[in-house]
């Protein structure tokens, strides 16, 4: 069953999980980089056109089934989603644990910066603990 | 609810055992190198870039939607991209992951930046980071795994070279292991040279006793 508000994106991903693909594998398969697979399914970049043909045969999808028709549909419709939705979605994310290059500690405020960035907003007080 | 509340500490047989447990969960899907990207995803986690992240010395980040709470993991775009950083990739993405099966309550409960502070200075975090570590490891480089390639590449390197030369010997089977496991020569160097493999003193002991097997 389709959900009406479903992106292009997310409906991709789900099909590929459902077919046991990893994102590096699919994306090898379908020939495109790894990164722009990870932007098509969130919904940042849009499939290119011509790649789409081939990601339903990969994906097993049969000509002229509903499947078919909803990915294309989908594609065609819904296949970058609004800069603010996108947006929106990208600052509702809190970062809990950083990796840093070489284990390089970060210090409160770098922290705090980047956190101002992911959200948008300035964040009162300094949070020393 | 404070996040750091739910924080504890693994002994590294309990951080062994998760690992078995996990890649043991995968069944048939189970492949040598570990698909550490498909587990990711297979345990719902939302595996994501992140672009110019490494431009302010970020690799990676584990979090989570204050929406949704799904989890994330984001990767530095270069990073993931680039072929010559495939393993530290790899190793980044394990250790995140670790995290969410050792500390999964704590970062859903990470809600704000003051508990990113807090998490961040906490006094005994060294020591979960390092049961991450161990637990990235072990999940990369299963003991049960490596210890029996070791085995069999010790047989064959011996029955053509011969007992004389141990350090060479070690170097080769690092080197191959490696390779086989899609991790850096320093990661796997680590993890035979230590509990539960210890294989490095095997091979020595079994070179001195001219054996052509390790115990």
């Amino acid at each position: 069953m389709s959900d009406k508000n479903e992106s292009f994106g997310s409906y991709l991903k789900k099909l590929r999980l459902e077919s046991g693909f990893g994102l590096r594998r699919f994306a090898n398969l379908i020939e495109i980089k790894a990164s722009n697979l990870c932007d098509i399914e969130h919904g940042r970049r849009r499939m290119p056109k011509e790649r789409l043909e081939a990601t339903a045969d990969v994906l097993g999808l049969e000509k002229g089934t509903s499947d078919w028709e909803h990915f294309f549909e989908l594609a065609r419709t819904r296949g970058e989603l609004p800069a603010d939705v996108q947006q929106m979605a990208e600052r509702r994310f809190m970062p809990a644990l950083l990796r840093t290059i070489d284990n390089v500690k970060l210090s409160d405020d770098d922290v705090k910066q980047l956190i101002e960035e992911i959200q948008g907003r300035k964040i009162i007080g300094d949070g020393s603990s | 609810m404070d996040p750091v509340s739910h924080l504890r500490t693994y002994t590294l047989t309990e951080l062994e055992q998760i690992a078995a447990n996990q890649l043991k969960s995968l069944g048939d899907n189970f492949t040598i190198p570990v698909d550490i990207e498909d587990i990711v995803e297979q345990c719902g986690i939302d595996l994501d870039i992140k672009r110019g992240s490494a431009d302010r010395g970020i690799m990676g980040q584990i979090g989570t939607n204050l929406d949704t709470g799904k989890f994330i993991i984001k990767i530095d775009e270069k990073l993931f991209e680039a072929r010559h950083n495939q393993r530290i990739c790899r190793m980044t993405i394990a250790e995140e992951f670790a995290h969410f099966l050792l500390h999964r309550k704590t970062i859903e409960n990470v809600k704000t930046y003051e508990d990113v502070i807090t998490l961040k200075n906490h006094p005994h975090w060294h020591k979960y980071e390092r049961n991450a570590k161990w637990l990235a490891a072990a999940l990369l480089m299963p003991a049960g795994h490596v210890l029996n390639d070791s085995r069999e590449l010790y047989k064959q390197l011996v029955s053509s070279v011969g007992f004389d030369n141990p350090i060479a010997v070690k170097k080769y089977i690092r080197n191959l292991l490696a390779d086989k496991y899609d991790v850096s020569v320093s990661a796997m160097k680590y993890r035979l040279e230590n509990w539960p493999i210890n294989v490095m003193d095997k091979i020595d002991q079994a070179m001195r006793d001219k054996l052509d097997f390790l115990e």
